[in-house]
């Protein structure tokens, strides 16, 4: 009581107003108001140009989708309804009497606006790629093609229609992206067209809530939309997001009650807080997270040494994945396979279905693998001595590698260097040109789908850092594009993960990412989400009595 | 005077023009390029328009020209990583958080760490002493953040905000509140310099004859100090402030993301990773700027406080 009196006391000089300890903090005049951080400075708040997740997770809590994801489930969300044609080509979307905060209504024309923006060559949205399936939108994209061909077509102010290349089975999933949310296209005419994002004032937003104020550097105020089509079931009037991008402050904030929620913490912070947890006095809310990290090996090794099969499954094999993760990482989990828990495949969750399939690989003999590939590369009998590539020089990342390192030296004998990049676009810019031996990288989902994950590896793909190339694993990656029996997709994943992950074994996964999210109790109905959609979803959450 | 200042402005703009094209020219050698720094590799179109867009598909010649062009302009160009937001813009909106903070935590350390040097010269070998050493050590040996994180747990809370920076509209007392602790962690280490060189200046001065003289006409200790001492131990430390205030003011990367200040600091260190070339231009243009700036403010000062100095410009001009 005390600590509340003072606190309050507190509150009146500072504007501030925090309940010390308490973490909800709840403004003079009794609206709900929520704390949270961003680990990053958003850079543009334009939905065209978001290709982070934490951008992402702005931009959708004040853009609608046409589909949301709601606690897991694709929900119709800016569309009140969609039908897909019998070939699965045409998508036409019923849109909701939804408006944006200043009052104007959101029409068709507007996501077709975002779109074309996507593959315009004026914006160049990251994301561009992936919706390659939209007709004409590569052509636009690469300059071959008008933005009128895109295939995206206002029927009439509520009849959205989008046409296909090919019947993409998971199209649902990339609905959900920020990067085609409506934006009108008086916001983005001439000049505006590259610098729309940059100033909170010109922003169209149409979500749950809208951006009120946004200070670059250090906070991001979210209020209640009154405009919003399901305005009344909008609970909180507040989000506050404040710039931590240190671990420790971040900590610090959720101690001392100043921010509500915290995502991504480490399984020490989670111990510490564990008779907290017990006690209900902090909500863990631990889950799986579609990402994964890998050992990489340069299939077209310009020394001829991972190129051959047998020393790559030789290195696969010698690593304790168990113990990496319990004494170096303390955070994710041990992987074996490519594809992470949580990912779906349709209406189930490929891991449910699949199990991960590199364990029978593990109980091979790495030193004889090892001595088998040296035969057959002509280096029978000598000590192999190869160059690990280490992405940065931050302590984490060369501790990880130290640990590369002392495993392959004490397990199989060989002398392994470490080479380390100056900082992370230049270990992109070694890897992607092949000037590597061996590393390790990652891929996180960027849809709800295997897709994401396999894609990357086959023949020629711009994501395929490994140089992996199999024409069983394409021919069954490929088929997956336009099949939409998920069963038949399902095994076709399984069978290519096998494929890439212990018969071939182009690379080696380590980890899978599990993430911890620590909340106060009283704030609920907040959606943890994967693939697509904010990383946190706070359209429904609400501050329980 | 006005000639020797003259000159020097002179020579600082040479001095621009030298870093600018030798910056240029390394910043264009470091492997990988702008549209390289995420994980996921952009398809091929996207990064051609983007490299197009920014000028880079041209030969290095030509965009060290159209650079040198524009920059007489008052254009640095618009950031890559910030699209809609120029260089310029980004150094006047968030420079002014790194110049308040610097500004504040040069007067805390320099008010403070001159006056622990001084006490400490003056009473060699007691307590004061003794603690000024001690503050000095761990002034100089413990990193900022350091300070910074123990400060966030120990003295932040209700009072002390974790994070943040004043607004607009707000008073004097929420402006302490947010500065506070900022400004004493990246004060720690101004006190630790300052103090460590009045000590050892002051203690130079007073063994000079004309001390001694003033002692024996009577002064008392603060007239001595005041009079005869400040004056002449003063300059070494001037020397040693310069470079500092333009090391402090321009941001500092570490202090500004514990803190999360809304300052420059951080563009120091991504524009160098994320390959934000205009802005790694700005960025070591306007260090450089501030720095140089902050040198023939110290010759100036120097020239003030002695008169030996500004005698030699005199001759010097003749």
């Amino acid at each position: 009581m005390k600590r509340k009196l003072l606190s309050a006391l507190l509150a009146t000089a500072m504007t501030m107003t925090v309940v010390a300890g308490t973490g909800i903090a709840v403004s003079a005049d009794g609206e709900a108001v929520v704390s949270t951080v961003m680990f990053s400075d958003p850079d543009t708040m334009d939905p065209g140009r978001a290709d982070d997740d934490q951008k992402n997770s702005i931009i959708l809590e004040c853009q609608e989708s046409l589909v949301r994801l709601i606690d897991g489930k694709l929900t119709n969300a800016g569309a009140e309804s969609y039908e897909t044609s019998e070939d699965g080509l045409t998508w036409t979307f019923h849109l909701r009497d939804n408006k944006y905060s200043d009052g104007t209504p959101v029409v068709a024309a507007d996501y077709v606006n975002s779109i074309r923006r996507v593959f315009d060559p004026e914006v160049n949205c990251h994301n561009a790629g992936i919706f390659y399936c939209i007709a004409g939108g590569e052509a636009f994209n690469t300059g071959s093609g008008a933005k009128e061909d895109v295939g995206a077509k206002a029927v009439d102010d509520k009849t959205l229609e989008i046409t296909l290349t090919e019947p993409i089975p998971y199209f649902a999933q990339l609905l959900t992206f920020a990067n085609i949310t409506p934006v009108p296209e008086s916001k983005t005419e001439g000049e505006n067209n590259s610098s729309y994002g940059a100033i909170v004032e010109d922003l169209a937003q149409s979500g749950p809530y809208y951006i009120s104020e946004w200070t670059r550097g250090s906070k991001v105020v979210l209020k209640k939309n009154p405009n919003y089509w399901d305005a009344e079931n909008i609970k909180l009037d507040e989000i506050d997001m404040i710039l931590a991008q240190d671990e420790n402050t971040r900590q610090q904030l959720f101690d001392q009650g100043q921010i509500d929620l915290l995502r991504n913490v480490r399984t020490e912070y989670v111990d510490q807080l564990q008779s907290k947890i017990d006690s209900g006095e902090v909500t863990l809310i631990s889950g799986p997270q579609p990402r994964n990290s890998y050992i990489c090996f340069n299939n077209e090794d310009p020394d001829g040494v991972f190129s051959n099969e047998n020393i790559r499954k030789a290195f696969a094999i010698a690593f304790d994945r168990e113990s990496y993760v319990k004494n170096v990482l303390k955070k994710e989990q041990a992987a074996y396979g490519e594809i992470p828990y949580g990912t779906a495949i349709g209406d189930d969750l490929f891991r449910d279905l699949y199990e991960e399939p590199m364990k029978e690989l593990l109980e091979q003999d790495p030193v004889e693998l090892l001595n088998k590939g040296l035969e057959e590369i002509g280096k029978s009998g000598e000590t192999l001595e190869v160059t690990f590539l280490q992405r940065n020089s931050d302590n984490e990342t060369k501790v990880a590698a130290e640990y590369y390192q002392n495993q392959w030296q004490t397990k199989l004998g060989v002398v392994v260097n470490i080479e380390t990049a100056s900082d992370n676009s230049s270990f992109n810019n070694q890897v992607s040109k092949g000037q590597y031996q061996i590393c390790q990288t990652g891929w996180g989902a960027d849809y709800n789908d295997p897709m994401t994950f396999m894609q990357c590896y086959t023949t020629g793909d711009g994501n395929n850092p490994a140089f992996f190339s199999d024409s069983e694993y394409d021919e069954l990656v490929n088929a997956c594009k336009t099949e939409s029996d998920m069963k038949v997709r399902g095994e076709n994943f399984a069978k290519a993960e096998k494929i890439l992950t212990v018969d071939k074994c182009g690379i080696s996964p380590v980890t899978f990412s599990y993430s911890n999210v620590v909340v106060n109790p009283k704030l609920q109905g907040v959606y943890i989400n994967g693939a697509g959609g904010p990383s946190v979803e706070f359209r429904d959450a609400y501050l329980a009595e | 005077m006005i000639k020797y200042i003259l000159k020097k402005i002179g020579y600082m703009i040479v001095t621009l023009w030298v870093i600018l094209t030798i910056t240029f020219f390394l910043m264009n050698c470091i492997p990988g390029d702008p549209t390289q720094d995420s994980m996921k590799v952009l398809p091929e179109a996207v990064a051609n328009n983007l490299k197009a867009r920014w000028g880079l598909d041209k030969p290095l010649s030509e965009q060290y020209v159209i650079y040198l062009k524009n920059l007489l302009h008052g254009q640095m160009g618009e950031s890559y990583k910030t699209p809609g937001l120029t260089a310029n813009q980004i150094i006047s909106e968030r420079f002014p958080a790194s110049l308040q903070l610097g500004l504040q935590a040069v007067a805390v350390g320099l008010i403070l760490g001159l006056i622990l040097g001084i006490l400490a010269a003056l009473h060699r070998g007691r307590w004061i002493d003794f603690l000024t050493i001690f503050i000095a050590i761990i002034g100089v040996s413990v990193p900022s953040f350091v300070f910074a994180a123990l400060l966030q747990k120990y003295a932040a809370g209700s009072y002390f905000p974790i994070v943040g920076w004043s607004s607009k509209g707000m008073g004097i007392g929420q402006i302490f509140q947010y500065t506070f602790l900022p400004t004493v962690s990246a004060s720690i280490s101004g006190i630790a310099t300052y103090s460590r060189f009045m000590r050892s200046s002051v203690l130079d001065v007073l063994s000079n004859d004309y001390i001694l003289l003033a002692k024996s006409k009577g002064l008392s200790n603060f007239q001595i100090v005041k009079r005869h001492v400040l004056r002449n131990a003063i300059t070494p430390i001037i020397s040693i402030v310069a470079p500092q205030v333009a090391n402090i003011v321009t941001g500092s990367f570490v202090i500004e993301r514990i803190f999360s200040i809304p300052g420059l600091g951080r563009y120091y260190v991504e524009s160098v990773n994320g390959r934000d070339y205009p802005m790694i231009m700005a960025t070591t243009l306007f260090f450089s700027f501030i720095f140089i700036f902050c040198m023939v403010l110290m010759d100036i000062l120097y020239a003030i406080v002695d008169p030996r100095v500004r005698k030699s410009i005199i001759e010097g001009n003749k």
